[in-house]
């Protein structure tokens, strides 16, 4: 599709002639990842949203402060991070630990969409998704960040770097720290689950 | 460095972000080393790990903004707005009338009245012709006062422009004062005047709701009269029939 086929580059020069339409094409393209960095960073739904609408008006106001020394997407993560972590100075809070609602079974029978997924696999997945958010809310915020940019929007090192305004070996640091914590605590969480599993088979023997 | 030291390597190599001859030295590597090849494994398991955590689903957060169309200005307006600035317009120009007839009488008092605002350094009497003693002082902070004026007051009629005084002689910086302020002046009146108007058509518009309460009034109390007055009439028709 045509639409597609515009850069964002484009749609940032135009938006900066004054073209509204194409600052919200930029918004319909970009809302949805950093929606999703900003909630996996504050961990709460409401805050994420605050946050998102802040931050692409700040954009929209800075546009013609921005001359494309990096990409646009990284100047809007860039922009975003600024805001939470000033949310979360304001807040004296690490990130929340937001566990998602309605865990029983039949609930998630409910969503399952095509029986793709058994519950099993759900409920599974459901525990996972529970474990790596209070893994992750436990990190040191560098590091968390940077794993945040590469696993959930897929940045390379440099755009990183560009983002957090840090040097590129100080990305692969980070990243190469935080993921050993993760795994660590993720294998002993996951240690302990199967231990208790066990445990209360046994007991129900 | 040491293939094993070099975690910074063994991350890019595992996102994908080395060239070729990297790529090539890391697998080397890898075939021969057990701590490396477990370290990587390690690493996959929590990207993979990772996928699971989901984000809730979600309705958008921006309101779009809303191109603007080629379409004057006045279709937005209500009508009753544009009625009261028809009436406003009519007003100003009554206003207007009023107080240029107001101004022509004291338009000779105009220099005096200004030399009156002046810093006290300049010793003159008021009734003193201006042109004499003005010093160069004076002149730049009256011209100040002046800007200042044009600043505050014209901008919708856009008839002043900063007037340099650098180089021209005294007559000539009196009369364009004079000028700027008699302008100043009338633009100030004319805004008193456009107050008092409005004043007076809030007043009117007010007077005429209350005259428009208190006919109510007198409506009602002339209902309930004849209310009562038809009662007695009918009571008196009851009794002569008794």
């Amino acid at each position: 599709m045509a639409v597609s086929q515009v850069t964002d580059e484009e749609l940032v020069a135009k938006a900066q002639a004054g073209d509204q339409e194409s600052f919200n094409q930029l918004v319909t393209r970009w809302e949805r990842p950093i929606y999703a960095l900003a909630y996996r960073t504050l961990g709460r739904e409401d805050d994420a949203r605050d946050v998102v609408q802040e931050a692409f008006l700040r954009a929209f106001r800075g546009l013609k402060g921005f001359k494309g020394q990096a990409k646009f997407s990284s100047w809007l993560y860039r922009i975003t991070l600024n805001l939470c972590r000033d949310w979360m100075r304001k807040n004296r809070r690490a990130p929340l630990v937001q566990v998602p609602e309605g865990d029983d079974a039949t609930d998630l029978a409910e969503q399952i969409p095509s029986s793709a997924e058994s519950v099993e696999v759900l409920v599974a997945r459901r525990e996972m998704s529970a474990a790596v958010t209070r893994a992750m809310a436990e990190l040191p915020e560098e590091q968390r960040t940077a794993i945040l940019m590469k696993e959930f929007h897929g940045l390379t090192f440099q755009e990183i770097a560009e983002a957090l305004d840090c040097p590129l070996s100080t990305v692969k640091t980070r990243l190469y720290q935080g993921l050993t914590v993760l795994r660590r605590r993720l294998e002993r969480q996951q240690a302990d689950e199967a231990s208790l599993r066990r445990a209360s088979w046994q007991a129900t023997r | 460095m040491h293939m094993c030291e070099d975690r910074e390597q063994l991350i890019a190599y595992l996102y994908d972000e080395v060239d070729a001859n990297e790529r090539r030295s890391v697998e080397a590597h890898l075939t021969g080393c057990d701590e490396c090849r477990d370290e990587l494994r390690g690493l996959r398991g929590v990207r993979q790990d990772l996928l699971a955590w989901d984000v809730p689903p979600h309705e958008s957060v921006w309101t779009p903004f809303v191109t603007a169309r080629p379409q004057p200005v006045w279709r937005q307006v209500p009508t009753w707005a544009l009625a009261a600035a028809a009436t406003l317009v009519f007003a100003t120009g009554v206003a207007g009338g009023v107080a240029g007839r107001l101004w022509v009488g004291r338009a000779d008092a105009a220099p005096q009245a200004a030399a009156l605002q002046m810093p006290a350094s300049t010793t003159q009497s008021p009734a003193a012709p201006v042109a004499i003693s003005v010093s160069p002082e004076s002149i730049r902070a009256l011209e100040a006062r002046v800007n200042d004026l044009e600043r505050v007051s014209s901008r919708p009629n856009g008839t002043a422009s900063p007037v340099s005084l650098a180089s021209h002689s005294d007559a000539e910086l009196l009369a364009q004062m004079e000028q700027l302020i008699r302008d100043s002046e009338g633009r100030m009146s004319k805004r008193t005047s456009q107050k008092l108007l409005s004043m007076f058509s809030e007043i009117n518009s007010q007077r005429a709701v209350d005259l428009a309460n208190v006919q109510l009034q007198i409506n009602d109390a002339q209902e309930r009269t004849n209310g009562s007055i038809l009662a007695v009439k009918n009571m008196r028709t009851e009794k002569e029939r008794e």
